[in-house]
């Protein structure tokens, strides 16, 4: 009798993956988290978090605010049923990803993606370029004005220093890396001119002095996107390998 | 000793001249001069001969490995014999001659022969991964015959 009062209890209760949702005690994020939230943050969005800081504030930000909700047991049915909607639907990807990864691609298959794809891995121009961040939007737009017409790198870089910017010279870049609000204002085969300022945000305004633009012939090597083109081979095969894995429990 | 040796010597021989050697078949014709033709573009031919001849007789299962590998990868076999069987009816298929890319990739000018008289002229393109020559194949809309 108490087996089958178990076995009922499985079958009516248990007909998702169970979510419990429990507020944090003590808001604390650890280095795992915020390594974690990056990772997705360039998986969902394809953005590159490079500031540790900033990922760390928006991880305690989401869990203050996540904890408050929580707190109100109101919304908590309808909101776990979202979760475990959502928990599954991330779950059974990862588990397709896990499998498909777990198979190595053979060397002649991405090999012969590579040779038939070539245009898409030629190599881009490079620019070679100096960031001079100012703390004041004043500051950078008088600094544009009085410099945008001057092509010599020294005299900008004084005229920099004099509005207390900071200078960072990246040197030669592959237009590919910028950012688009960066590239926007790259000018094909030009050199020596100064970008208009650019807001970071509050506190940072970045102007780019290009010092050069080079073209680069042929294509970037093999080995160097080999993981690139598995990546895409993965995501062209996905579907058919979430079909394959569950032909396993169609019976 | 030496025996064996020698007629280990011999097969080996024996099988890098047959690997390159064109096979001859009633519906693939080769109209370039192929006397004078690198060891490379010997192996072109030899596997153009090969898939074309496979592929005019709609024997799928032996085409299919002579695609490109990453088309393989991605593609289901049973989508691929049902996207081609409709093109190209029997006839005959002449490789006319072969345009280097670069060194991995040629473009194949040829003319197909359909049974009814008709000739399309068609150009294919055959990829050298790492050690052989693979057809890339299309997807067809109306088939030719």
């Amino acid at each position: 009798m108490k087996y089958i009062t178990i076995l009922l209890l499985f079958f009516i209760y248990v007909n998702a993956i169970e979510v419990n949702l429990l507020p944090d005690k003590e808001i604390k994020v650890s280095q795992h988290d915020v390594n974690r939230y990056k990772s997705y943050v360039k998986q969902k969005y394809n953005y590159v978090i490079t500031n540790d800081k900033g990922a760390r504030k928006i991880v305690k930000e989401n869990r203050i605010l996540a904890n408050e909700f929580l707190k109100n047991p109101r919304y908590l049915k309808s909101v776990k049923t979202d979760i475990t909607i959502m928990l599954e639907d991330y779950l059974a990807d990862r588990y397709v990803q896990n499998m498909q990864h777990s198979i190595k691609i053979p060397k002649k298959v991405l090999y012969s993606y590579y040779l038939d794809h070539k245009d898409k891995f030629r190599r881009q121009p490079e620019v070679n370029i100096v960031r001079y961040r100012f703390s004041s939007y004043d500051d950078a737009l008088k600094f544009y004005q009085e410099s945008k017409d001057i092509a010599d790198p020294k005299k900008v870089e004084a005229k920099a220093i004099q509005y207390g910017a900071k200078k960072r010279d990246y040197g030669w870049k592959s237009i590919t890396v910028l950012k688009k609000r960066l590239l926007s204002f790259i000018k094909k085969g030009a050199k020596d001119y100064l970008t208009p300022p650019i807001v970071n945000n509050a506190n940072n305004f970045n102007i780019y002095y290009i010092k050069d633009y080079r073209s680069v012939d042929g294509y970037i090597p093999f080995e160097k996107v080999k993981g690139k083109i598995e990546k895409i081979l993965y995501n062209q095969t996905f579907e058919k390998a979430r079909e394959k894995i569950l032909e396993r429990y169609a019976k | 000793m030496k025996k064996t040796i020698l007629v280990n010597i011999f097969i080996i021989f024996l099988f890098i001249g047959c690997s390159s050697k064109i096979p001859q078949y009633s519906n693939v014709g080769i109209s370039m001069d192929t006397r004078n033709t690198s060891k490379k573009d010997r192996l072109l031919i030899k596997r153009f001969s090969e898939y074309w001849h496979y592929r005019l007789n709609r024997d799928f299962n032996k085409t299919f490995p002579y695609e490109l590998p990453y088309q393989r990868y991605v593609t289901d076999f049973s989508w691929y014999k049902d996207n081609l069987k409709y093109s190209y009816g029997k006839g005959k298929v002449v490789l006319d001659n072969i345009q280097y890319k670069d060194e991995n990739h040629t473009i194949v000018n040829k003319r197909y022969f359909g049974t009814k008289g008709n000739q399309i002229k068609t150009t294919e393109e055959w990829f050298f991964v790492i050690d052989n020559w693979y057809h890339k194949f299309h997807q067809y809309i109306f088939p030719p015959d």
